[in-house]
């Protein structure tokens, strides 16, 4: 007799398992042991094995007391050459992908964390750097204590959520518009329901207490060091923000006429409205001894060899503004303009008129999406965006669904061909169908021509999404280290062979975050007082209020909501709609302080 | 003070807001089974031991993290709790190595007491750990601590203790896989690991995981504890000495005043080595004309030989011609009855310790004060974490909790690393630079007043002396200045520095002042009892005619109204105007290196009573055994003045003698009736002449925290602060 699965079949059942299980793999803490992980996931291939063909149901065992026995520090010295050879085996005999993917698996750890199979087998433990730390304040790259300012709104201290962001991001009421929000990535509250939404809580501190309002640090007295920052930017505020806490002077060379950088040039303002942007900034001018210099483009006004001479130490946080071009013909025709370009010059004031155009966006990535919306809001007749594949939609999922509700359409699966131009002006873009392929060895999916005829897409106005890079040709000639327009500093943001040049954020690592950038500005300006032989501290005066139980009972995020669509689309307004102060509490109630409970309480389980 | 209100087992009681629940029942008198928590320093809720209900709340939650809410209604006693924390139990003994019978923390272990009083005999558990403790490097070759990782029940004690406690940060988290490990630092490279050696860790380790070395020699209910002040510096650390069939076996930390249950590497094992060393003296010593070697001789003998030698030098040579030395090591009442003998028996004020003069009228709140109130701290020319740990100590913890720290120093120091601004200055040019903060100071408007001797000092002048940016003196001059509480620590206290105080109005206030370190451990203590050329007990002047009348009539001789020798006068006129030196438990040669030894073979007749056979004994003509700190009683004053005992802990090994006994003979000896009296009654009479103890007695040091002197009016807890007085900072430094 045939039958339907019944609802309560061990599969159904399973399924509601694996749900938990994936939220699990996404809240995988930070600082754990990787080979401790690639042995539990081998442990859930061998769960998969039907136990048919030796090497997934024999082999694979083998391969997890091999891996078992590192773990425990008893490994033999030749156990990763072992193991190696055992996964290439089952990689090319196993009958299935259960075993071939497993046995890849494996072969991956040895590949990826050499270092960690060394310091198991040859020292019994971890590499040092091995311990886990809590998962939002150690995945925000500039380390903010993320549970300790959601507790203080919780107990509706917003002036000290506040001054406890400020302690490590100067920038809260930005970052509060237009974080990425790595912190939560990773959110501990991910197992029991969804991460925080913590740009959210954010939003509401900033909202409740202004940043210009709320006091910063006292800064030190005078040290008499002065530190030239080039660039007007998110980092090289952060770091004259710093630099000045502990008392030396900043001096910032901006080359537009405000400062702000991408915060005020690129990200249009419905998402990050200006006079909100300038709250950050004038808490930050008025914290100590901070000078901005508009206007001043180094390079043409001010020379680099000169600050070199004039001032104790220099930052670079030139940022990465020039919008690429495509190389191919008819790329600088008129009408053709990268997205930088175009955000900017809206920024400035210097809007085109699209009312009637169509527009045609290549590249889906964040900046494409401020692009595309922000050619809706300047009246175009259509705005379409192409990418190659799904995959180059790189931008924040809600960036996407904000563009599509405002009426940007996507179209995927087509390479850009060419620009057919008439006299020098574009008309349309040629795109071929692809089809889709392997991935390559990074992960990402690759494409091939599909043998459909190329496809022709009148245009009006060509916007290039596709990549932006640094301005560096000044700064190479007076000898500064670049590779592929980047300058060249390491982690510790010290230029190569420079003794007193320092450089961070977009300018190294090419377009990225504002929180990045603002990483890089903090730990920048650490390490120039480190540079100039001080070891400064800087005081916060907010306290975090004492964690209380939480009962874990499971309860929906709170989104940020966006106007409707039809009324936004027509202005430069901000589209989010905060949250209330219930809605806020009531989030702010969901964090399970990590910071308190698990490895947050414990020796060094903090980060940074 | 806030208050909640919370019902623990059924009973109301209101305790203070954010109390935790541990805590809240402890004061309520309800007591909670703890392992891993330690008030303010381990609350991490590692051992579940604490485990309580909470109504409303399905799961238990910890009480040694949870804190009180108002209206929180809490169990601490049920079946299942009960259960439970015997099934922690059982679950910890699973991978704890259990060969108690010679374990040396048997006895002491906390989870041996805590099994006990459950009732957890064994585990049915396997334990998750395996061997891979075993297999991990050993961690022993520190000389003093060893680390088992078999016992380690991994609450993390240790790890916190040396952050919250040492301030150090040497102890840390490690991890292997799933496991969680304690990065210890006694395996090979110990010496590079930053470690200071103080054993805290060892003192908070509920287990044999961490123990002393030397433990393996008792077991607890072997032994006794007394209570004594550490004689190694001036921090005054209060410490317990073991004390096991006579013998001292161990030392730890006591909840001092200062110390707070901190001790270093010098307390805890440097202490009480010298205690039953073979080497002690034993016998009086005379030297031999004829062979030019020492014999033993008889107490009456040595003392006759001595005093007969003494007058003699001074019928021939006059009263100028003696001189006494005083050991830094000595407590209170030693120290009062040499100068005493000194003064009347010689008839001289050559009288002196011979540590840096250390300047006494200081403005000096305690050391602990001006660590924990300070906003900004001042540290010059000194390296507590070297010579006094202890408040290397608590300058980190200070600095942990935010306040600034300034070094100034010509000396690699290793709390420059925590330095807000260091200036590493040239040898010799402290005062160039006190004078180029000065002058910054005025030159700014940041002091009260003006200070004619900083006019010429800018901070580019002071820089170029001192070796030194400019631009750090004017930001160590400003952040001194803008600072509510700033307090100078440092080597030696100098005019300079207290003018430096006072321009920049940080006198006279908690956590302000200058705070020399002594260098001797009872420095202060020494010029208090007038072992000192130039005052009589209580820092009176000696060529003060009233002052001189009252000690006259008091000791019942005239004295010299002529302010005497210091120990470097001393040494240069020996052999000249001076030919006969008594020293009282001092190594010359040690401490001062430039010429002391030929200075004391220049003389007629020294005469030396120590511990040991030192480098300046075997010079000597008559050398006397006296004691250690543990075999006698005393008093001793750290550097921050406040009182503190010293209590007899042993028997001396026979044949030597108090230091108080040999004086009281010397002086008798030499015809000035001196009666035999106990150190108790020594006090006594030194609070009837020094104004700034009296009200000290032991009665009432073994009652109370030692009082900080002065300490007039016999009940008054002593003071907090002092000012400088009119002949501040005069020390002849």
């Amino acid at each position: 007799m045939k039958k339907l699965e019944s609802k309560n079949s061990m599969n159904h059942r399973i399924d509601i398992v694996l749900q938990k299980f994936r939220s699990k793999m996404e809240a995988y803490p930070p600082g754990m042991c990787p080979l401790a992980l690639y042995r539990s996931l081998l442990q859930v291939s061998m769960s998969q094995s039907c136990g048919k063909c030796v090497p997934c149901r024999d082999g694979l065992a083998e391969a997890d007391r091999l891996l078992r026995s590192v773990l425990r520090g008893d490994a033999a010295g030749d156990t990763s050459d072992r193991l190696r050879k055992l996964c290439v085996m089952i990689a090319k005999t196993a009958d299935c992908a259960v075993g071939v993917s497993a046995a890849q698996m494996v072969l991956d750890s040895l590949e990826k964390f050499p270092d960690e199979y060394r310091s198991h087998i040859e020292d019994g433990r971890c590499t040092e750097n091995v311990s886990q730390t809590v998962p939002c304040s150690t995945l925000c790259p500039a380390h903010v204590n993320v549970p300790g300012y959601i507790a203080l709104i919780r107990e509706g201290d917003c002036a000290g959520a506040v001054e406890l962001i400020r302690d490590r991001n100067p920038f809260p009421t930005a970052c509060a518009f237009v974080c990425e929000h790595p912190c939560e990535r990773k959110c501990r509250r991910t197992i029991v329901d969804q991460p925080l939404n913590i740009r959210g809580l954010k939003r509401f501190a900033v909202d409740q207490a202004r940043a210009d309002q709320v006091r910063t640090p006292p800064a030190n007295v005078k040290t008499g060091k002065r530190i030239a920052v080039v660039g007007g930017g998110p980092s090289g505020l952060t770091c004259a923000y710093f630099l000045a806490l502990m008392g030396h002077s900043a001096v910032v060379y901006e080359e537009h006429d405000q400062p702000g950088g991408m915060l005020r040039y690129g990200i249009p303002a419905y998402r990050l409205p200006k006079d909100r942007l300038d709250e950050d900034v004038r808490a930050i001018l008025a914290a100590g001894d901070v000078e901005i210099r508009c206007g001043t483009r180094v390079g043409r006004e001010v020379r680099f060899e000169d600050l070199r001479r004039d001032y104790d130490a220099v930052y670079l946080a030139i940022g990465a503004q020039i919008g690429n071009r495509l190389p191919m013909e008819n790329a600088d025709a008129e009408n053709v303009v990268p997205a930088a370009d175009f955000l900017q010059k809206t920024a400035a004031g210097e809007t085109m008129d699209l009312s009637g155009k169509r527009v045609v966006l290549i590249g889906g990535g964040n900046v494409a999406m401020d692009a595309a919306r922000t050619a809706v809001r300047l009246h175009a007749a259509s705005v379409h965006v192409f990418t190659r594949s799904r995959e180059d939609l790189t931008a924040l999922p809600e960036e996407i669904e904000g563009a599509m509700q405002e009426g940007v359409r996507f179209r995927t699966m087509l390479s850009f061909l060419h620009i057919e131009t008439e006299e020098g002006k574009v008309r349309a873009v040629w795109l071929q169908p692809q089809i889709a392929a392997e991935y390559d060895r990074f992960g990402r999916l690759t494409t091939e021509h599909s043998s459909r005829y190329p496809y022709r897409f009148k245009c009006d106005v060509l916007i290039l999404g596709v990549g932006q890079r640094s301005d560096v040709a000044e700064l190479e000639r007076s000898g500064v280290p670049t590779e592929r327009s980047r300058i060249a500093a390491d982690e510790a943001c010290m230029v190569d062979g420079m003794p007193g040049v320092f450089s961070g954020g977009d300018c190294v690592t090419g377009p990225s975050t504002a929180i990045n950038a603002i990483a890089a500005g903090q730990v920048a300006a650490f390490n120039i007082d480190e540079y100039l032989g001080y070891h400064h501290k800087i005081a916060c005066r907010a306290n975090v209020p004492f964690a209380v139980p939480n009962p874990c009972v499971p309860t929906g995020r709170t989104e940020i909501e966006e106007r409707d669509p039809f009324e936004r689309k027509d202005s430069f307004d901000e589209v989010d709609v905060p949250m209330t102060r219930e809605e806020a509490l009531r989030e702010a109630g969901r964090c399970l302080r990590c910071d308190h409970f698990g490895c947050g309480s414990m020796e060094g389980g903090t980060c940074g | 003070m806030n208050t909640v209100a919370v019902t623990i087992n059924g009973r109301e009681c209101v305790v203070r807001e954010n109390r935790s629940i541990l805590r809240a029942a402890k004061e309520n008198g309800i007591s909670i089974p703890t392992l891993c928590y330690m008030e303010d320093v381990n609350y991490i809720g590692s051992c579940r031991l604490c485990m309580v209900e909470i109504e409303g709340y399905d799961r238990l939650f910890a009480a040694c993290k949870t804190r009180v809410k108002d209206g929180m209604v809490i169990r601490t006693e049920s079946e299942t709790l009960t259960e439970y924390r015997r099934e922690m139990l059982r679950l910890i003994l699973a991978d704890h190595k259990t060969d108690c019978m010679s374990c040396a923390a048997n006895g002491s272990c906390r989870l041996q007491e805590i099994c006990a009083a459950c009732g957890v005999r064994d585990t049915p558990y396997r334990g998750s750990r395996g061997d891979v403790d075993a297999r991990l490097p050993a961690q022993e070759d520190n000389p003093f601590i060893r680390y088992d990782a078999g016992k380690c029940i991994h609450c993390q004690r240790c790890v916190n203790a040396c952050q919250e406690i040492a301030c150090s940060g040497a102890l840390k988290n490690g991890r292997t896989g799933t496991m969680h490990l304690v990065d210890a630092p006694f395996s090979s490279g110990w010496q590079e690991s930053g470690c200071e050696t103080c054993g805290i860790c060892a003192s908070v380790c509920p287990t044999g995981a961490l123990t002393l070395k030397r433990d393996r020699a008792f077991r607890k209910w072997e032994t006794e504890k007394v209570l004594t002040t550490c004689p190694r510096c001036s921090v005054g650390c209060q410490m317990r000495l073991i004390v096991k069939n006579g013998r001292v076996v161990g030392a730890e930390a006591a909840d001092g005043p200062a110390n707070r249950g901190r001790l270093c590497e010098k307390g805890r094992w440097e202490s009480i080595t010298p205690i039953h060393a073979p080497e002690r003296l034993t016998k009086p010593l005379i030297r031999e004309e004829s062979t030019g070697g020492f014999r033993e001789a008889s107490w009456e003998e040595a003392v006759r030989y001595a005093a007969e030698r003494f007058t003699q030098i001074r019928q021939r040579y006059g009263e100028n011609s003696l001189a006494g030395i005083v050991g830094g090591g000595l407590t209170n009442e030693d120290a009062y009855l040499a100068q005493k003998m000194v003064r009347t028996c010689f008839g001289s004020n050559n009288v002196s310790g011979c540590g840096p003069q250390s300047v006494t009228d200081a403005v000096t709140g305690s050391i602990r004060d001006v660590t924990a109130g300070a906003d900004v701290i001042l540290l010059l020319g000194a390296d507590p974490e070297t010579t006094h740990p202890v408040a290397g100590m608590l300058l980190r913890r200070a600095v942990m909790d935010g306040a600034k720290l300034i070094v100034v120093s010509s000396e690699d120091v290793g709390l420059a690393d925590r330095a807000d601004v260091q200036l590493k200055i040239r040898p010799g040019t402290e005062t160039a630079l006190v004078r180029g903060l000065m002058n910054v100071l005025v030159t700014e408007g940041l002091a009260d007043g003006t200070e004619a001797a900083a006019a010429e000092f800018t901070a580019e002048t002071a820089g170029s002396v001192c070796g030194v940016d400019p631009d750090r003196i004017r930001e160590a001059a400003r952040m001194y200045a803008a600072a509510e509480n700033a307090p100078i620590i440092c080597g030696q206290g100098t005019k300079e520095l207290a003018r430096l105080a006072a321009l920049a109005g940080k006198t006279g206030r908690a956590g302000c002042g200058v705070h020399p370190l002594c260098g001797q451990p009872n420095g202060q203590g020494l010029r208090d009892m007038g072992a000192a050329p130039e005052v009589f007990p209580g820092g009176q002047r000696v060529d003060d005619a009233e002052t001189r009348r009252r000690f006259e009539s008091a000791w019942g001789v005239r004295l010299s109204p002529k302010p005497g020798l210091n120990a470097d006068e001393m040494l240069r006129a020996a052999g000249g105007k001076l030919r006969g030196l008594y020293v009282c438990a001092e190594d010359l040669c040690a401490a001062l290196p430039d010429g002391a030894d030929q200075a004391l073979e220049a003389l007629d007749f020294l005469a030396v009573q120590d511990v040991f056979l030192t480098p300046t004994a075997r010079k000597a003509h008559v050398v006397f055994p006296s004691v250690s700190f543990a075999e006698k009683e005393g008093t001793c004053t750290s550097t921050d003045r406040r009182v503190q005992r010293v209590r007899k802990a042993v028997e001396p090994p026979e044949g030597a003698r108090p230091d108080t006994d040999i004086l009281t003979d010397m002086m008798n000896a030499m015809g000035c009736p001196q009666p035999q009296l106990s150190p108790a009654r020594i006090m006594d009479e030194i609070a009837a002449l020094a104004p700034e103890y009296a009200g000290v007695s032991h009665s009432r040091l073994d009652e109370e925290d030692g009082p900080r002197v002065p300490c007039a009016g016999g009940m008054l807890p002593g003071t907090t602060m002092r000012q400088g007085r009119g002949t501040a900072l005069q020390g002849n430094g």
